[in-house]
């Protein structure tokens, strides 16, 4: 998510933790005098972000009442010194998040992100432009009201894809745990980064991985293209964000299920479809291997589906593998070309 | 970048605050070598000059010769590091920089040079390179392969469509990662990497570039036929030149002859001295084949395990 921050500090934006490492190239700093005339034409801008530090209360309020008379703008409110006594004030004016002091000395998560635009769809605030960074110009974005109309407590019939990391335990013997921890958080937001921006969420989430969740339209889901771009992203992953020595192996799964959808204490939900993924992700795949059900096989756009191969059955199912790209190998050389 | 009135008069209050005449001409030579305020202000050198007088001569100079931001840079510099083991303090300096700043560029404390901030239209030179000086660079050369057959396939809009789709991905990826376009005709371009870790970053993105390829090719391409792009990296000195077209010099070259020559259809070459930087992660993953004058060079390309 590309954020435009409006500022009269364009310094202090760049030094606060949440703005630093890959964050600091999601976000575009303005001098807040060209606010005014940059509202029009921001009507891409996914987010626009006024750093209130040094703002009087006065023209604090101005601002906001401004910038919310852009009705295609989401906008959320920086304040790292915690000036603004009534929070409420911001939202009631129309902000989607306001980022105070406990939020801007560290790293800003991906999920924080989703949260606020989630908030945004439940509110109608603003389009969801769908417009982020890194690959997703590329990728058929999915339909902006994805989760729209999705209500807590109903069932309804997901791509579930379940990610999760090789050899935990030789993991854990092989590191500190807090050091262990803050690797597998790196991992989890490089997940959810490529996750939200395929229209996915991260729904159950443990150390070592976990499952997303991708609504099911009729034009289906871009939950394997999401696959296919986690396994290739993972060799940039591995070099630029990985706090481990090596490389980081693990498994994924996908199939097509349905389930009653819960925020929060998703341990209480009994679904045969969140089980299966778990056992074919745990007891069917192998370290590094991506399976997917011929269910969900059937949603893959068809170009794509020459990537897989049959691989038997399991629990009553066809299940199919996805070649692994040389990248992920560690190969110098793919052993076959892929002709389109 | 255009001087205001109000930087113009923090400036001389800031220097002439806080340092010595014989100190202000050190920091000026950091920038411009043999820079002497007597000889430039036509003070004699037996009367010394006030210190605002020789901050006015300063300004004045480093403005015309378009040296005002490398001043500013040579100036944080000095403060935080000091002047023959002592402490300068310039507390004006924080405002002078927020001016700047507030002028569409930002402070890289990485690289110690302002360049132009995200917001400002980006430009060849990061807003810091000067017309005409020599830096070093890692360049990424492009090429769509088959273009004269293509262009005699299929018809001049549908042909401009998929180039203009290759051309937004490539330059989208190559200034995610900091780096400018600096040329693009038709079926391929030069792009610069100069900051921190370019070769790095330029080699990063020549994968990026193979793999997103593969992706637009399997499901977004608009022509009957896969788009085939062949890529290069090298890196070495470069004399900056607004102008790409009138850029010529050995490193250009070099990156065109390993584009052109050595590198298969949706590969990646990079040269000898951009493998070695390229670390114990990323190396293994690049394949040693021949090059120019039996060198060899690496190449990176998508493969996929046999099924």
């Amino acid at each position: 998510m590309k954020a435009v921050v409006f500022t009269r500090a364009p310094r202090d934006v760049q030094r606060l933790p949440m703005f630093k490492g890959r964050a600091a190239r999601e976000i575009e700093i303005r001098p807040m005098a060209d606010l005014r005339k940059s509202l029009a034409s921001l009507a891409e801008a996914p987010l626009v972000c006024l750093d209130v530090r040094g703002l009087a209360e006065k023209e604090r309020t101005r601002l906001l009442s401004m910038i919310s008379t852009h009705q295609q703008l989401r906008f959320c409110v920086l304040d790292p010194a915690g000036a603004i006594k009534d929070v409420a004030a911001v939202f009631h004016a129309g902000a989607i998040d306001y980022l105070g002091k406990g939020v801007t000395g560290k790293a800003l998560t991906a999920k924080r992100r989703a949260a606020a635009q989630a908030f945004a769809e439940r509110l109608g605030l603003g389009p969801v432009t769908g417009k982020a960074t890194d690959n997703a110009a590329d990728a058929p974005q999915p339909a902006a009201d994805a989760w729209a109309g999705i209500e807590q407590g109903r069932e309804y019939t997901f791509a579930f894809l379940l990610i999760e990391v090789d050899d935990a335990e030789e993991l854990k013997k092989r590191h500190e745990p807090a050091n262990l921890a803050a690797a597998m958080e790196t991992f989890r937001e490089f997940v959810e980064r490529i996750v939200c921006q395929h229209g996915g969420r991260l729904w159950m989430w443990s150390r070592f991985g976990g499952l997303v969740l991708f609504p099911l339209r009729e034009q289906g889901s871009l939950a394997p293209l999401c696959a296919l771009r986690i396994l290739l992203s993972s060799v940039f992953y591995d070099i630029e964000e990985s706090l481990l020595p090596g490389r980081l192996s693990f498994r994924m799964a996908l199939s097509i299920g349905s389930t009653i959808y819960r925020e929060a204490d998703t341990g209480r939900i009994v679904s045969d479809a969140v089980n299966s993924i778990f056992h074919l992700g745990r007891r069917f795949a192998r370290p590094g291997q991506f399976m997917i059900t011929s269910e969900a096989h059937e949603m893959v756009p068809q170009p794509m589906r020459g990537l897989f191969v049959p691989v038997g059955t399991f629990e009553g199912r066809r299940i199919l593998r996805m070649l692994r790209p040389s990248s992920a190998l560690g190969m110098r050389e793919g052993v076959d070309a892929w002709s389109t | 970048m255009k001087v205001s009135s109000r930087l113009a008069s923090l400036f001389v209050s800031a220097l002439s605050q806080s340092m010595p005449v014989e100190l202000m001409q050190k920091v000026a030579r950091m920038v411009i070598q043999n820079y002497d305020i007597y000889e430039r202000s036509g003070f004699p050198p037996a009367i010394p000059i006030p210190r605002a007088d020789a901050a006015r001569h300063i300004l004045k100079d480093f403005m015309a010769e378009g040296y005002f931001l490398k001043l500013i840079e040579a100036l944080i510099e000095v403060t935080s590091r000091g002047n023959m083991g002592r402490e300068v303090r310039m507390p004006l300096l924080t405002r002078i920089i927020a001016e700047v700043e507030d002028q569409g560029y930002h402070y890289s404390a990485a690289n110690g040079i302002f360049v132009e901030a995200g917001g400002r239209e980006r430009t060849m030179g990061w807003g810091t390179l000067r017309e005409g000086r020599t830096y070093e660079f890692a360049l990424l050369r492009a090429d769509i392969v088959g273009n004269s057959e293509m262009v005699r396939r299929y018809p001049r809009a549908v042909i401009s469509e998929a180039y203009a789709s290759v051309r937004e991905m490539v330059t989208r990826l190559v200034e995610r990662r900091d780096g400018r376009i600096w040329g693009w005709e038709g079926d391929g371009g030069l792009a610069a990497f100069y900051f921190l870790d370019k070769t790095i970053q330029a080699t990063l993105c020549g994968m990026e570039i193979v793999h997103e390829l593969f992706i637009y090719n399997l499901l977004g391409r608009t022509l009957p036929e896969p788009l085939r792009v062949r890529l290069a990296v090298h890196a070495g000195p470069c004399r900056f030149l607004s102008s790409v077209k009138e850029s010529s010099g050995d490193t250009i070259k070099r990156v065109e002859l390993l584009e052109a020559r050595f590198t298969q259809p949706c590969c990646l070459t990079v040269s000898p001295g951009v493998f070695t930087d390229l670390g114990s992660k990323l190396s293994p993953l690049f394949a040693a084949v021949s090059g120019p004058e039996n060198s060899t060079v690496y190449r990176y390309a998508l493969g996929w395990e046999k099924r």
